[in-house]
Formats: structure tokens, C-alpha cells, sequence
């Protein structure tokens, strides 16, 4: 099976700062949950926005849907595709209300006025939040915000997530709901998450980001692995 | 604030294309300025007060309008009635708050997207030499982001007092500042990451 997206020895720095990615090399298959962690700084977000072409690498390949990226024309379909939730649900939110946030979206993609409102309510329904639809959208909490970017996100019908800290600000019943969610959705997604349980519910395989490269965190964890159902079962 | 107004409702006035409403806004705000006579200019307000008893707006969200201006009113009133007379300061006052009652109505029982949209499709002739739906977006950011830049710099001051600092004008200002042009980066790109401006897609002719 073709991967989804692919990430070839990806270079990047922000200007005139030390170098936040030295070479990570990424492969997202179809039906894939992919989990990626990493310290804060490690550049995780940055990542996400290399693979949908608000960044560029300074070197390196992306690959995406099939085709190799490079400039910004070829992100367009990438951003069609492939539906980032970013890390702050507060300035991601840009219509007044939650009904226009999520079919904002949509509407870009050529979808006319009805469809989109229908749209909104099968996503809402499918998160769990019909109740949200009329209210304004920077009066929502935290969590609330978060859940509606992800609609916002759904509605697009993309083939691929990419899902930065989805569980931040949601409380225990909204990650439980967003467990389920997320395990039923069919699309490949890279979620990234500090929730180690979190993960652990999700994910299908699991990455670190540290000095700059991708690291699969299984082999030295090995050990801690066989333990985890004593250890967790409190 | 802006994106708080407006009223639900199916009044004969919440069914009137948004388009209608701020061309007859513009027409009546322009007339306004031609009455120079003061029983004409009262029952104009007289009308648009029982405009809001017929489109459902309580009284109290009515007096709300007014409220931001009241000061403004009473020096406009104060200044007229010592200049010229209290026939002329009641006129210009009057007219003032037909004027702004009237504007409010319009925001009260129109929903912000409709108003957006309805922008749009008047500015759609204008298409050749406009960007149209950016200029409408840029409308619909503005009420959307208003309240919140509001809200950052009471967070911004309230951090300060807690901090020990008074209110010091550049104080507030600079980390306003920054945090509101780091805020529009942010929207910038999640805005891109919507697909805002890329080609509409066709699922037949991708085929
Ligand atoms: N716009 C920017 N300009 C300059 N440096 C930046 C910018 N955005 C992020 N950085 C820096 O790049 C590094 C990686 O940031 P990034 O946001 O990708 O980290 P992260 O892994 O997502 O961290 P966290 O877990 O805290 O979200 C950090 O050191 C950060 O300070
Ligand atoms: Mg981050």
C-alpha cells in the first residue's frame, strides 16, 4: 500500500534560530493512527505545518496523496486532503458562530449554502455536540473550542488528520468521547499527544521527535512494556 | 458588541433581505440630514421606536444602543443649546439617535453572515476590480475578532494589576499589540489550511 504522506529527510529552521528538524523521515499509511510526542520545542508542530506547506523545509522531500510537494500550488490540494487541527483552538475559530466556523470550510471547497448547513449538522452529531451549533465562537471553553475545530476540520472530509494535542483542554468524559471518536473514524491520522494513556487507547504506532529526528520509541521501552498491566492496573 | 446582537426572530423585519435593510439604512441616514424641522425629526423617532416594538426587541436592549453615545448626546446637546437653541439641540440630538436606533435595529435582526453575505453579493458587480471574498472575509474577521482583541487587553490588564502596575497607556498597549499581530498570523494560516482561495473543488471533473 502506498503511504499518504511520506516526509524524506526533512530539514527545518526558523529563521536565524537553531535548526528544529534535522532529517526526519515520516511514512502515514492508510487506516494508520500514528502517535507522535516529543518535549515541548521538539518542533512537533512544526512538523504538521512543513506537511501542509505553511512551512518549507529548509531540505529534504515531502510526498503527499501520490505526489512530491514543493511549492505553494501543489499544498492547495494537500490542505483539501489532509485536515490539520492545530495546537490553539482560539485563533483557529475565525466566524462568528460555530454553525459558519464549520461550514466555512466546505464553502471553499465549492459546496453551496444547504449542503454546507448540512454538513455542520452531521458533523456536530458525529461529535456528540449539536448543542453548540448557534452559539459565538469565542465564547466557547477551552475544551468546547477544541471539539469544534475538529468539526470545523471533519467537515472538509479529509483523507487524512493531522491532529495537534486534541486531548488539551478536554476534560475526562470529552477524551473519552474523543477515544471513541477518533477509533471509528476511518481516515490515517498523526495525532500528537503528552497523554501517554491517551495514546495508548489510539494508537496504531507510536514515534518520539527528539534532537531533530523521528525515533520509534518501542525498543527501549520494551521491558516497561510487559510490566505496563501490573504497573497500570491500579 | 458586535457579534452578540443579534436577536432571533421571524418578524416582518428579520425577513427582509439584508441588502434592502442597509440600502434603506443609507437612504433614511441620508434623509435624516435634510429634516430641519423638529416635529418631523420626532416622529421619525417616534417611528423607529415602534419599528423595535415590531420586530420584538425589548425596550431595554433598545435603551442598550443608546447607551455608548448617552454622553456624547448630552454634550452635543449642551454645546447646541448654549450656541444656538433648544429647538436646534433637541433637532440634533434627535436626529443623532434616529440615526444610531436606526443602525442598531438593522445589526439586532440581521445574523452577521447574512449581513456578510449580503455585502458580498452587492459588491459581486465589482468583482473585475475587487477581490470580493476577501473583502467580504475581512468584514466577517472584524466582528468576529473585535470582542476578542477587547477581551485581550482586559486579560492584558488585569495581568498588570496583578502585577503590581497601574494603568500606564504603553504599558498595555505593546504587549496588546503583540499578542493581537501574533493572533492574526495564527488565523492567517489556519484560514490557509481550510483551503481558503484554492481552486473550488469538483469531485467530477477530478475524475
Ligand atoms: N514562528 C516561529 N518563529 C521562531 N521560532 C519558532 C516559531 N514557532 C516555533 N518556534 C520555535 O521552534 C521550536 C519548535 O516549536 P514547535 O511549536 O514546533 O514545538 P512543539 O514540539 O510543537 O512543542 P509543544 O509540545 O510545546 O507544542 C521551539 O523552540 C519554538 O520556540
Ligand atoms: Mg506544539
Amino acid at each position: 500500500m502506498p503511504s499518504l504522506i511520506n516526509l524524506k529527510d526533512v530539514h527545518f529552521a526558523y529563521p536565524s534560530r537553531p535548526s528544529v528538524l534535522n532529517g526526519v523521515d515520516l511514512s502515514l499509511s492508510a487506516g494508520e493512527r500514528l502517535c507522535l510526542t516529543g518535549s515541548n520545542g521538539a518542533g512537533k508542530s512544526t512538523l504538521f505545518q512543513i506537511i501542509v506547506g505553511l512551512l518549507h523545509p529548509t531540505q529534504g522531500d515531502v510526498f503527499a496523496f501520490g505526489q512530491s510537494r514543493k511549492v505553494e500550488k501543489d499544498f492547495h490540494e494537500v490542505r483539501r486532503l489532509a485536515g490539520l487541527v492545530f495546537q490553539d483552538p482560539d485563533d483557529q475559530l475565525f466566524c462568528p458562530t460555530v454553525a459558519e466556523d464549520i461550514a466555512f470550510g466546505p464553502m471553499n471547497l465549492g459546496k453551496s449554502k444547504e449542503e454546507a448547513m448540512a454538513i455542520v449538522d452531521t458533523v456536530l452529531q458525529q461529535i456528540n455536540m449539536t448543542k453548540l451549533k448557534d452559539r459565538i465562537t469565542h465564547k466557547l471553553s477551552g475544551g468546547e473550542k477544541r471539539l469544534v475545530t475538529l468539526a470545523a476540520v471533519l467537515a472538509m472530509g479529509p483523507e487524512v488528520l493531522l491532529l495537534d494535542e486534541p486531548t488539551n483542554a478536554v476534560d475526562e468524559a470529552g477524551t473519552e468521547r474523543l477515544v471513541e471518536i477518533l477509533n471509528e473514524l476511518p481516515q490515517a491520522m498523526i495525532v500528537i499527544s503528552h497523554d501517554p494513556h491517551f495514546r495508548q487507547k489510539i494508537a496504531t504506532r507510536s514515534l518520539r521527535l527528539q534532537d531533530g529526528k523521528l525515533f520509534d520509541p518501542t525498543p527501549k521501552c520494551d521491558h516497561a512494556q510487559t510490566d505496563m498491566p501490573e504497573a497500570i492496573a491500579v | 458588541m458586535l457579534s452578540g446582537l443579534y436577536i432571533e426572530g421571524t418578524t416582518f423585519f428579520h425577513r427582509i433581505g439584508p441588502g434592502k435593510k442597509i440600502l434603506s439604512l443609507v437612504l433614511i441616514g441620508t434623509g435624516l440630514f435634510f429634516i430641519r424641522d423638529l416635529t418631523i425629526i420626532a416622529g421619525c423617532f417616534a417611528v423607529i421606536v415602534s419599528l423595535y416594538f415590531t420586530a420584538g426587541v425589548p425596550a431595554k436592549i433598545m435603551l442598550r444602543q443608546l447607551r455608548p453615545a448617552a454622553i456624547l448626546l448630552v454634550i452635543i446637546f449642551i454645546v447646541q443649546y448654549f450656541s444656538n437653541s433648544l429647538e436646534l439641540a433637541t433637532l440634533i440630538v434627535l436626529r443623532f439617535a434616529c440615526l444610531i436606533l436606526a443602525a442598531s435595529l438593522i445589526t439586532l435582526t440581521t445574523r452577521t453572515s447574512d449581513m456578510v453575505e449580503g455585502i458580498e453579493r452587492g459588491l459581486k458587480p465589482l468583482h473585475k476590480i475587487l477581490p470580493v471574498e476577501r473583502v467580504s472575509l475581512t468584514i466577517s474577521l472584524c466582528i468576529r475578532f473585535i470582542p476578542t482583541i477587547q477581551a485581550i487587553t482586559e486579560e492584558v490588564k488585569e495581568a498588570q494589576y496583578a502585577r503590581g502596575l497601574s494603568t500606564n497607556i504603553f504599558a498595555i498597549a505593546v504587549p496588546v499589540i503583540i499578542r493581537t499581530l501574533k493572533m492574526a498570523d495564527e488565523i492567517s494560516e489556519a484560514i490557509y489550511a481550510r483551503s481558503f482561495e484554492t481552486e473550488p473543488y469538483h469531485p467530477d471533473l477530478d475524475k
